[in-house]
């Protein structure tokens, strides 16, 4: 079983190929290190930030002249959103240009296989893959000491924590596409790349047929189209009236009983968990995306 | 006339829901090898275990059976995401409710969906709101699998229910309407309810609960707050995203969203907005609650169809008012509806 360790360690060379992830054109400056092998161009939680059509051709342009591969990530989206990646896709696929797709909603896929047919390669993204993703998740896993609280009715409860069955780890480190049959169907709709979380409690790559990519070193917990973000009107309403506050600010959430502090930012929330270059090689991950900063 | 869709979870709850005025009834089943090696600490179904699903397979034959004594369907809900270990118990529960007269599995996994069309099964298949679908393109995918209907997630607009009724009269479309709201996307979160069986030493105390069901998540464990991950008291603190350094000038008030909520999470306002969109049924979430709570439900859900029924040229403001002060009545919240419990909380300022 291939199950990647988690510790940090500096990225050495070696045959993981390197990925950073540009959210928007302010931050193509990251492109300056050099030390890219792709950019992931486009956010994976926010139909409200896909990139313009202007900015991604300004992005590809950059790519190309650093002699980069490039890969348009591409979020859930309603109609609106569909509308505003056709038109990128519409682009690419006028000018040519073959990249990778990352499809975060059944419905993009569905746009690639009926107007961009083998057009373009196709990746199933995080939103898809459905991992287990809750940041207590190690802690279900290890043993704990018993504890005694006091409950509502005032009385002292002894709680005693039971290491779950090995089926039980083996499966929340893994997800549905370990399954052949369900990597099958989906390879007719085109896919031939996952994209990964580099879970707190690891990540079971067994069965796992298509390349993988893993991101670091933000794990994606949870995501809505309300966005939570700070403006009175939305605490009132939970109306989505999105000013861009998560270009701003973002928040953390802390709480003794977790072991992770949580980002939120914008309408998704995040824990971090870097991941080891070495490690990933040995257990078949042929890219790492890095992101440096919160993602939306 | 929107359809009400009621859970439960024993043969007893049939007929009482029934009265109160469900047309539909979903239900969980469960094998307990199963419950056993997985849904004990409910990650990989989002209601796992005894409390909220069936594990006999012939109580829940009787109740299909009793149910259809009323001409009332019956649904099966699989709203997990399977690992490929589970497959083999996946397909003994298949072949169980095979030999039931059950009228359609809803469902979540496409594992699950593909290996019941494998099966050759003759029962509908509905598509979980655990697969959230948002546009038109993401319906014509998952009708590549011949689903008949569609459960919307919560965070679905208005608009969205439009089109897509209207671009798939061969499918039906549920919405949620009471219950669980969560700022969160169901298919899209993994925050997993392992806190909430801590509240279970509190039933400890009334001798209902075995050696093995001791078993406790307390790592996320608050007894001031529901157990589960999404539902602690966090200290929030708004972070300049270019400068890293807290924000304290006023103009940030940062709130975890699930703080806000404080009486039982309601769409009933939107039932108004469902009839002319399109959509066929409407749901009550609660499998895992007892089945007085699901009867009133059922009854406040079902007066406020009436509402509609009896006058089909009630306009929006008065419905929704004669709706709150129903709401009110039912469940006791004193304060007005400003959105913090509504699942559609933009009827409230259209």
């Amino acid at each position: 079983m291939a199950v990647i360790i988690l510790r940090y360690l500096e990225a050495e060379n070696g045959k993981v190929e390197k990925a950073i992830h540009i959210t928007n054109i302010a931050n193509l400056r990251y492109l300056q290190t050099k030390k890219y092998q792709r950019v992931y161009w486009g956010v994976e939680f926010c139909q409200n930030l896909i990139p313009s059509l202007e900015d991604t051709q300004k992005a590809l342009e950059l790519t190309r002249r650093a002699g980069m591969g490039f890969t348009l990530v591409c979020p859930f989206v309603t109609e609106s959103g569909i509308k505003r990646l056709d038109r990128i896709l519409a682009w690419l696929k006028r000018e040519r240009v073959c990249c990778e797709v990352v499809v975060n909603d059944w419905g993009v896929l569905e746009l690639l296989n009926t107007d961009y047919k083998k057009r373009f390669e196709i990746a199933l993204g995080r939103l898809l893959v459905r991992q287990q993703r809750d940041p207590a998740m190690k802690r279900v896993l290890e043993k704990q000491p018993p504890i005694g609280v006091k409950g509502k009715d005032g009385k002292i409860h002894i709680v005693v924590h039971r290491v779950p069955a090995e089926k039980y780890q083996i499966g929340v480190k893994s997800s549905y596409i370990n399954s052949r049959a369900n990597q099958r169907i989906l390879s007719e709709f085109g896919i031939e790349r996952v994209e990964l979380n580099n879970l707190v409690q690891g990540v079971d790559l067994n069965g796992l047929k298509w390349k993988k990519s893993l991101y670091t070193p933000y794990v994606h917990i949870s995501t809505t189209r309300f966005c939570p973000m700070d403006s009175k009107e939305q605490r009132t309403y939970r109306i989505n009236v999105c000013k861009k506050e998560c270009q701003k600010y973002y928040d953390i959430l802390r709480n003794r009983a977790l072991p992770k502090i949580i980002y939120k930012r914008g309408n998704t929330t995040f824990y971090k968990n870097s991941v080891n270059n070495r490690m990933a090689l040995k257990a078949g991950i042929d890219r790492i995306v890095f992101q440096p900063e919160i993602p939306f | 006339m929107l359809k009400i869709t009621a859970p439960f979870k024993s043969k007893e709850d049939v007929i009482p829901l029934i009265e109160a005025g469900a047309d539909e009834l979903y239900c969980g089943y469960i094998l307990s090898e199963i419950s056993k090696e997985y849904a004990h600490l409910p990650v990989f179904e989002r209601k796992g275990g005894s409390t909220c699903n069936f594990t006999d397979i012939k109580e829940l034959k009787n109740a299909v059976t009793l149910a259809h004594s009323r001409n009332t369907p019956v649904f099966c809900a699989f709203n997990g995401m399977y690992v490929k270990a589970q497959y083999t118990l996946l397909r003994k529960m298949i072949r169980h409710l095979e030999q039931t007269d059950l009228d359609a599995y809803i469902v979540a996994d496409m594992g699950l969906l593909l290996t019941l069309k494998g099966m050759k099964t003759k029962k509908e298949i509905f598509v979980s709101s655990f697969v959230p679908l948002f546009n038109f393109e993401a319906v014509a995918f998952y009708r590549n699998f011949g689903v008949s209907r569609v459960i919307l997630d919560r965070q679905v607009s208005f608009e969205t229910m439009q089109v897509l009724c209207a671009d798939f009269p061969d499918l039906d479309f549920e919405a949620f309407v009471l219950h669980l709201l969560c700022v969160n996307i169901d298919g899209f979160c993994t925050f997993a309810h392992i806190g909430a069986t801590a509240r279970t030493p509190f039933s400890a105390a009334q001798g209902n609960r075995s050696q093995a069901d001791q078993c406790q998540l307390f790592t996320t464990f608050d007894y001031r707050s529901p157990g589960d991950a999404c539902c602690l008291r966090y200290s929030v603190e708004a972070i300049g995203a270019s400068s890293g350094e807290p924000v304290h000038n006023g103009e940030v008030s940062p709130t975890f969203f699930k703080h806000l909520v404080d009486g039982v999470e309601c769409g009933a306002c939107a039932m108004y907005d469902f009839m002319k969109t399109g959509i066929k049924s409407v749901k009550i979430v609660g499998r895992q609650m007892v089945v007085e709570e699901n009867i009133k439900s059922t009854k406040f859900i079902k007066a406020a169809a009436d509402i509609l029924e009896k006058n089909k040229q009630i306009n929006r403001q008065d419905y929704i008012e004669q709706v709150q002060t129903l709401y009110r009545e039912t469940y006791g919240y004193k304060k007005p509806c400003r959105g913090n419990n509504c699942y559609h909380p933009e009827v409230l300022i259209k």
